[in-house]
């Protein structure tokens, strides 16, 4: 070992330093003090290298941070011991240990040495923290002497002009190694059950040994406090009413405010901006919820300290160490926190401070980016903050609070500042009117489609949107129940019929938002043609934006997963139903139901293709309106119990066509719409295709995984739960049985013989990480390949005409709708221009090989290029994935072999794809 | 950026959309990056200030006569009644919607200003 033999060098070779022939002096002349001095040199030596190495090799954040945390306390000892800075060289130590003996033998200083070394080793980025913290080691406050850098020279300035106490705290570190005892005790007093009896006195004592003022410790302490409760009313509001989470709302984002968990929270409280906001977010919480919650809510604190954890502990205690520093450095900056300039700077100082000790870890590429969006979070808020509050004064200057003199004494009695009521009162104003109707849809509307076209003032036009959305005249009953629903007194009072009125606005709200979708849609497709803003953006993310944030806006869960059915997964591993349906108890009018699906069976109507209702009793009653308003309103959802049945039947199906369990369940739910609650007119043909759809979506949505579902012969069953919700199931009859196929792939054989008409799809995979692995190592190259292989396949399918299939296909608009088209083409049917980043291409379309160049050109695309299909009169106007997903499914869709390899490579295809493009909208 | 999957997984009949509002503002300030608890943070307070201009958008549209109402109906809560709201709403603010709808939209177009400066 290296450092082992230049230690028993300095005893025992002579070297032309002036050091070494002090050694060389010292050594003969028997200094026995010396050796053993630097004998004890070394053993602390070898124990802090020992600890290093076992940080490095650490791999547990916290093990590591505490190690290092050990490290920092032996250096520390290890400087006060023997008067030296510790460094990793030893022959660095020695040499300063000698250098200390001659020059200084009394003055136990070792700093100007240490300082030079310093200088000569500066920081650097993304090094380990051990080698920063020694780099960095702070010299005690006004300590004189040359200075490791410029900026420390500078603190020490502000430090000495400013005679700030403890000053040497701004550095974090110093604060969790010289003040760990008393950190540990307040977080102590967190995590126990019953206050700390000595907690005022250790909160004294750190602001006594801090140089802060009590005040200041005691609000670090209480927003560690508030961390608690935001966590306390979360949890309760997991399991409250909704209007009980409307106040938990409250309360929770105040919590989120008033904590210090992010480094956002604790710049924005740090730097005292926004003040005045968080005083009267207060002020709201305290009213409004911990009045309505305390006893649930001390229960539930109590619950989580206890729940606590060694590492919780060590990440409450990092956390006030970084608030103390930050106390700390606005008070040596004397920042002036109304200058943003100043308040900037400090910010920046302070992330900077954060990644030093370990307390954020930041990708070194990233740290620019990083500061600058927390930077402009914390001033953007506090822009915004000021924004509100200038309205609101504008308003007190009108005297609107002389009409509220009362609230003084509500909110807390005449001390109380008028602004910070008047925040509490607005704020409070607009979460009671967020539920009213009216402006909850309006807001919605907002929230999904209008954002996404906000920036550059690119909002779509009222008119785009149907009018029903935001009405509610007296005379729509959907208005009066959802006053009925936001009565508390009705909800406490009626919990049965509460949830029935609920899950008929919500039925409500799911059937106008299908409608109004498809509306809003149509506008933003006109918009996105003339509108330079999305084009110079990534315009897939603003068509997920949009259809997202329409079905945000507009609807809840249900549609969601509906489209998430047709749009992701056909085969029922859409989002998890979330729907409060299925919660609901049954009481009065609820459907009697069999016993098990096995007593469903014994139901079942066996006349064949036709769908028959076996158990249709028991509809809703619905009385449940004291204001006699009827059903035609608000579709009611089906509460009827019963089993109805489909055969797979290719009977009466085009050449190429199929009947599959999709179809099957359609025709169910268009047969017997009426009474599995279709409330439309059964005339309009197209509604009730809609309808049938998106009950059909869901029902499959509802059942999981169905294999082999395509067997000619075989039965497709609806059922229908005691909840109300439909599944379906596969039976065996005159075809084969449910999977058979499934078998027959595992076990790698080929059969030609079997009827197959779809290739089985599997559950899709929904773990996040390997979509986001897939997508991200291999889409391009994947999508290409596999572009290349369905292209190949269908040189071999010349005599199908692929070209009218596209032509024709849905996925195609009218010509109308282009106002241009690219590079003034004159189309001849059949042919097909696609049109990228300003270059044309021309495909023939009864040629496999232009698909082939086709697909490879939407493989190329990126996820910002845009292009245009044209074939005949249609145009298909898109991205890649967008777009390239109904286009493979239509070819799927029209091919007349399922068994082909091309048919099993489009489905994979479009498997694929559906994974990328649902990547891409959780992204 | 995980946010619209986040909203999806919900039951939105009973989101706020005063959240989801504040996760589309995130989302175009380009903050979505950030993480989680920075997000949180930054989503809460925002949704507090969609809410506070919610409340401004209604003071500042209601007359004397309904502004005087309104302190009474507050009552002995900081949140009123959404039922009595509403009728106070159709009574002194008729085209209360349209109001809502514009100045939601300049307070949006104010806060993504303010986050990407």
């Amino acid at each position: 070992m290296k450092a082992l033999e230049n230690f028993s060098n300095f005893f025992r070779k002579k070297k032309p330093t002036n050091a070494d022939e002090s050694l060389e002096q010292k050594a003969a002349d028997g200094d026995v003090e010396g050796e053993s001095a630097l004998q004890n040199i070394k053993l602390k030596f070898d124990e802090i290298e020992s600890l290093k190495s076992e940080a490095s090799e650490s791999k547990n954040k916290n093990n590591k941070s505490k190690i290092n945390r050990k490290i920092q306390t032996l250096k520390n000892q290890f400087k006060k011991e023997f008067k030296l800075d510790y460094k990793s060289d030893f022959d660095k130590i020695t040499q300063n240990y000698f250098n200390n003996s001659e020059s200084k033998p009394d003055s136990g200083s070792a700093l100007g040495a240490a300082s030079e070394d310093n200088l000569e080793e500066p920081l650097v980025e993304g090094a380990d923290l051990n080698d920063q913290e020694e780099k960095n080691e702070v010299k005690p406050d006004l300590e004189p002497g040359p200075e490791w850098n410029y900026r420390r020279h500078l603190e020490n300035l502000k430090i000495e002009k400013g005679g700030i106490q403890k000053g040497k705290y701004q550095m974090i570190e110093n604060v969790s190694l010289e003040l760990e005892k008393e950190l540990n005790n307040i977080t102590d007093s967190l995590v126990v059950e019953k206050l700390d009896n000595n907690l005022e006195a250790n909160l004294k004592d750190l602001a006594l040994k801090t140089g802060l003022k009590e005040e200041e410790i005691k609000e670090i302490y209480r927003t560690e406090e508030n961390n608690l409760i935001s966590e306390a009313k979360e949890e309760i509001n997991k399991n409250s009413s909704r209007w009980g989470r409307v106040s938990l709302a409250v309360g929770k984002s105040v919590g989120y405010i008033l904590a210090t968990t992010s480094t956002v929270a604790t710049l924005g409280l740090g730097v005292g901006a926004s003040m005045s906001f968080i005083a009267a977010i207060r002020i709201l919480d305290r009213v409004v919820t911990e009045k309505r919650l305390k006893k649930s809510l001390d229960a539930k604190v109590k619950e989580i300290k206890m729940s606590k954890t060694e590492t919780d502990k060590a990440a409450i205690q990092n956390r006030l160490a970084a608030a103390i520093s930050l106390k700390k450095k606005i008070e040596i900056g004397k920042v002036n926190l109304d200058d943003k300039g100043e308040r900037t700077k400090l910010i920046d100082e302070y992330i900077e401070e954060q990644r030093r000790s370990g307390l954020i870890q930041l990708d070194p590429d990233k740290v620019m980016e990083r500061k600058d969006q927390i930077i402009r979070a914390v001033e953007g808020l506090d822009d915004i903050d000021k924004s509100n509050a200038a309205r609101e004064e504008k308003m007190n200057k009108k005297g609107l609070f002389d009409k509220m003199k009362k609230l003084e004494d509500l909110v807390s009695g005449k001390s109380t500042r008028e602004k910070v009521v008047s925040t509490a009162v607005f704020v409070g104003l607009g979460i009671a009117a967020r539920e009213v109707p009216g402006i909850r849809l309006a807001m919605a509307a907002y929230a999904g489609y209008r954002l996404g076209a906000l920036i550059g003032d690119h909002v779509v036009k009222n008119d785009a949107i149907p009018e029903y959305i935001g009405e509610s005249n007296s005379k729509n009953n959907y208005n009066i129940i959802r006053k009925k629903l936001l009565d508390h007194n009705f909800q406490k009072n009626n919990p049965e019929e509460y949830l029935k009125l609920k899950q008929r606005a919500d039925v409500y709200e799911n059937e106008k938002a299908r409608v109004s979708l498809e509306a809003l849609n149509k506008s933003f497709e006109k918009k996105l043609q003339v509108d330079k803003f999305y084009q110079k953006n990534d315009r897939e993310m603003k068509i997920v934006l949009r259809v997202g944030g329409a079905v945000i806006g507009l609807v809840g869960g249900e549609l969601i997963r509906s489209l998430a059915h047709h749009f992701f997964n056909e085969n029922g591993a859409s989002p998890k139903n979330h729907d409060t349906i299925s919660e609901q108890p049954h009481g009065k009018g609820t459907a009697v139901h069999p016993e098990s699906p096995a007593d469903s069976l014994n139901h079942i109507n066996k006349s064949d293709s036709t769908a028959t209702v076996v158990d249709s009793t028991l509809a809703p009653k619905t009385n449940s309106i004291p204001d006699g308003s009827s059903q035609e309103v608000v579709p009611s959802p089906s509460h009827k119990s019963g089993v109805w049945e489909n055969n797979i039947s290719n009977k009466g199906l085009k050449t190429g066509e199929h009947d599959s369990v999709w179809r099957s369940t359609e025709q169910i739910f268009k047969d017997q719409a009426q009474k599995l609650g279709y409330k439309g007119d059964l005339n309009d043909k197209s509604a009730l295709e809609h309808w049938a759809q998106s009950q059909t979506g869901k029902t499959l949505n509802n059942s999981g995984t169905i294999n082999d579902k395509v067997f000619e012969g075989n039965k497709v069953i609806l059922e229908q739960d005691a909840k109300g919700n439909y599944h379906i199931k596969v039976e065996e009859a005159t075809g084969l049985k449910p999977g058979h196929l499934e078998h027959l792939k595992t076990s790698g054989t080929k059969e030609d013989n079997i009827p197959e008409q779809e290739a089985p799809i599997k559950k899709e995979q929904t773990n996040y990480e390997e979509l986001k692995k897939e997508f991200i190592e291999k889409d391009k190259a994947a999508f290409t390949d596999k572009s290349n292989k369905i292209a190949d396949t269908l040189l071999d399918q010349k005599n199908q005409n692929i070209s009218e299939t596209i032509k024709n296909s849905k996925i195609f608009s009218s010509i109308d709708n282009l106002k241009e088209l690219p590079n003034n083409q004159t189309l001849n049917l059949g042919d097909l221009i696609m049109s990228k980043q300003g270059n044309t291409y021309n495909f023939k379309t009864e040629d496999g090989q232009s698909f082939k160049m086709l697909f490879n050109h939407l493989g190329e695309s990126g996820q910002n290029d845009k292009f245009t299909i044209v074939s005949g009169n249609h145009v298909l106007d898109g991205s890649k994935l967008a777009e390239a997903i109904p286009l493979k499914q239509t070819i799927y869709d029209n091919l007349p072999d399922k068994r082909s390899s091309l048919a099993k490579q489009l489905l994979q295809e479009i498997i694929n794809n559906k994974k990328q493009a649902k990547f891409l909208k959780e992204f | 950026m995980p946010i619209m999957s986040k909203v999806t997984a919900e039951n939105l009949n009973d989101s706020d959309q005063s959240k989801e509002i504040a996760n589309l503002i995130i989302e175009q300030a380009h903050l979505a990056q950030l993480p989680e608890k920075d997000r949180d943070y930054i989503r809460e307070n925002l949704a507090l200030q969609i809410n506070r201009r919610l409340g401004l958008i209604i003071m500042e549209n209601l007359s004397d006569e309904g502004q005087l109402e309104y302190s009474r109906l507050l009552g002995s809560d900081l949140i009123p009644d959404p039922e009595k709201l509403q009728n106070l709403l159709n009574k002194y603010i008729p085209d209360y919607k349209e109001k809502v709808k514009v100045g939601l939209e300049e307070f949006m177009k104010e806060a993504v200003a303010s986050l990407t400066k």
